[in-house]
């Protein structure tokens, strides 16, 4: 079994090349063990490459450590020239641990040829060739990546993101809470995914926390969200389902025209009484919607009912008022013998010469032509009163010849008759005055009492 | 219609009545009659419709015995 030993001194000791050689050696190897143990490979600081010519980069000073826990350490900056690359290439810078011998170190004396020190020069590389720089054996340490231009000018952009930074290997679970500093974790310390419910403290997910839409409908929990979660003017009209807005979820005087659609008000919408004057539209209530009966006396304004409203044959006695038919209102003709109240009609109403013939109650009692002989008389008699019965009767006599050259009379004559008298006889008597036979044409009426 | 002619025993016609209406009922209607005046209906025929009554004495006289009207030859 290999063991790890030192130089051990003591007094009297003989002391050999090898016993420094030892004494180094435990002291580079165990410095090595500690970088490899403790230690990640990659660069631990300093080593940036930056432009410093058209076709030249300087790496700085820093130090870097290799997968064996060899120290790289450039103590000046270093000048690389890039003339020899060819133009649009990408060229890589990489640095690993190289012992040299330096000629100031030569020793030459006493038949001795050697070298005093061991210089730990750093080798600095530069090719075209791509190296592995993260999963790379850590042999070679990458420190940036330099594009040469069409002139083979370097970019003033050189790429430094292949580089690997050396670090401190914990084992794990080794860190704990306090060996973490406050605030040492970083939201770039921590893996994607691995902050759960469980890592996070209650209440720590404040709004700030949370990336824009990145709270979904499934990280709300039912019922969590109340009015005062929702923006105003949050819900729009598709945030709501259908038939979701009962009429307990509107504030009174909420619904306005503009809510409701054309034609959403029916019948049995409105409450009784709801539709009063100034609800309805000049002009909008026509026959149809006006119920039966509905237009009484006192809805009517007045002289609001022309002749053109009302239908033939609706105005009757009752609908008259007392002496509204003025005789400006009577059509021509249209007092008939029936529309004459029995009695009414006196000697006042009765025009000058109206009264004809045929307008009196008469009774006919001769309608006849008749022949009367030159100079003499002919009679005609009318009635037989009973003197019981007294009748007082005038007479109404109309006579006319159709003789050329006709002359004639007449005359009434009353004569009693019976024995004692019984009667009396009316008559009329036609003279003849022509000396010729002559024909009269006449008739007599009695004008009866009643 | 009815036509009435009053003539005297002779058979002349002294007045001749066509009448349209007379009273009913009335014993005579003709008034007073004179001695050697009588009365007489005669059937109405169109051609004494047409006469006015004073052709009836110059185109008719009476037969008294027949009470019949007749022409004057």
């Amino acid at each position: 079994m290999a063991d790890i030993k030192r130089v051990n001194y003591f007094t009297h000791q003989f002391l050999v090349e090898k016993d420094f050689d030892d004494e180094q050696e435990y002291h580079v190897l165990m410095r090595r063990r500690h970088n490899r143990g403790n230690h990640s490979w990659g660069v631990a600081e300093g080593l940036d490459v930056t432009k410093t010519k058209n076709k030249e980069v300087t790496i700085s000073s820093g130090t870097a450590i290799d997968n064996d826990g060899q120290e790289i350490v450039l103590l000046e900056p270093l000048a690389v020239d890039l003339t020899a690359f060819a133009a649009n290439t990408d060229v890589y810078v990489t640095v690993s641990y190289q012992e040299v011998f330096d000629e100031a170190d030569h020793y030459t004396s006493g038949g001795v040829d050697n070298y005093t020190r061991i210089t730990e020069r750093p080798r600095l590389d530069v090719s075209t060739d791509s190296p592995d720089p993260l999963s790379g054996d850590g042999s070679l340490i990458t420190l940036a990546r330099v594009h040469l231009d069409g002139s083979g000018n370097v970019d003033a952009g050189i790429d430094g993101t292949m580089r690997k930074a050396a670090g401190s290997k914990i084992a794990p679970g080794v860190v704990g809470t306090n060996e973490l500093a406050d605030k040492a974790v970083t939201a770039a310390k921590i893996a994607n995914g691995q902050v759960g419910a469980s890592e996070l403290a209650n209440g720590s997910v404040s709004n700030s926390k949370l990336a824009n839409n990145a709270v979904n409908a499934a990280k709300i929990a039912g019922g969590s969200v109340g009015a005062a979660e929702l923006a105003n003017n949050a819900v729009t009209t598709d945030k709501i389902i259908d038939k979701a807005v009962t009429a307990a979820k509107i504030a009174n005087g909420q619904v306005g025209a503009s809510e409701l659609a054309n034609g959403s008000v029916t019948n049995s919408k409105l409450a009784d009484n709801a539709v009063n004057a100034a609800k309805i539209a000049e002009e909008s209530v026509g026959a149809a919607a006006l119920a039966k009966n509905a237009v009484t006396t006192d809805k009517i304004i007045d002289n609001a009912v022309t002749a053109d409203k009302i239908a033939k044959g609706q105005v009757s006695a009752s609908e008259l008022a007392n002496g509204s038919v003025i005789n400006s209102k009577l059509a021509n003709n249209a007092v008939n013998a029936a529309k004459i109240l029995s009695g009414s009609v006196g000697t006042a109403e009765l025009a000058n010469d109206s009264v004809t013939v045929q307008k009196l109650k008469t009774h006919l009692y001769w309608d006849s032509t008749t022949s009367i002989a030159a100079n003499a008389e002919r009679g005609f008699n009318c009635l037989a009163v009973s003197l019981d019965k007294p009748r007082g009767a005038s007479l109404l006599i109309y006579a006319y010849s159709t003789t050329n050259g006709a002359r004639f009379e007449w005359r009434e004559q009353s004569t009693t008759g019976g024995s004692p008298p019984y009667w009396i006889n009316q008559g009329v008597y036609f003279r003849n005055l022509s000396n010729i036979t002559i024909s009269v044409r006449f008739k007599i009426y009695e004008i009866l009492e009643n | 219609m009815k036509i009435f002619v009053i003539h005297n025993r002779k058979g002349e016609i002294l007045s001749v009545s066509k009448v349209e209406a007379m009273p009913e009922g009335l014993e005579q209607p003709f008034g007073l009659m004179g001695e050697d005046e009588f009365l007489l209906e005669v059937p109405v025929k169109k051609a004494l419709l047409e006469l006015d009554a004073t052709q009836f004495h110059e185109k008719y006289a009476v037969d008294s015995e027949k009470k019949k009207l007749i022409k004057k030859s």
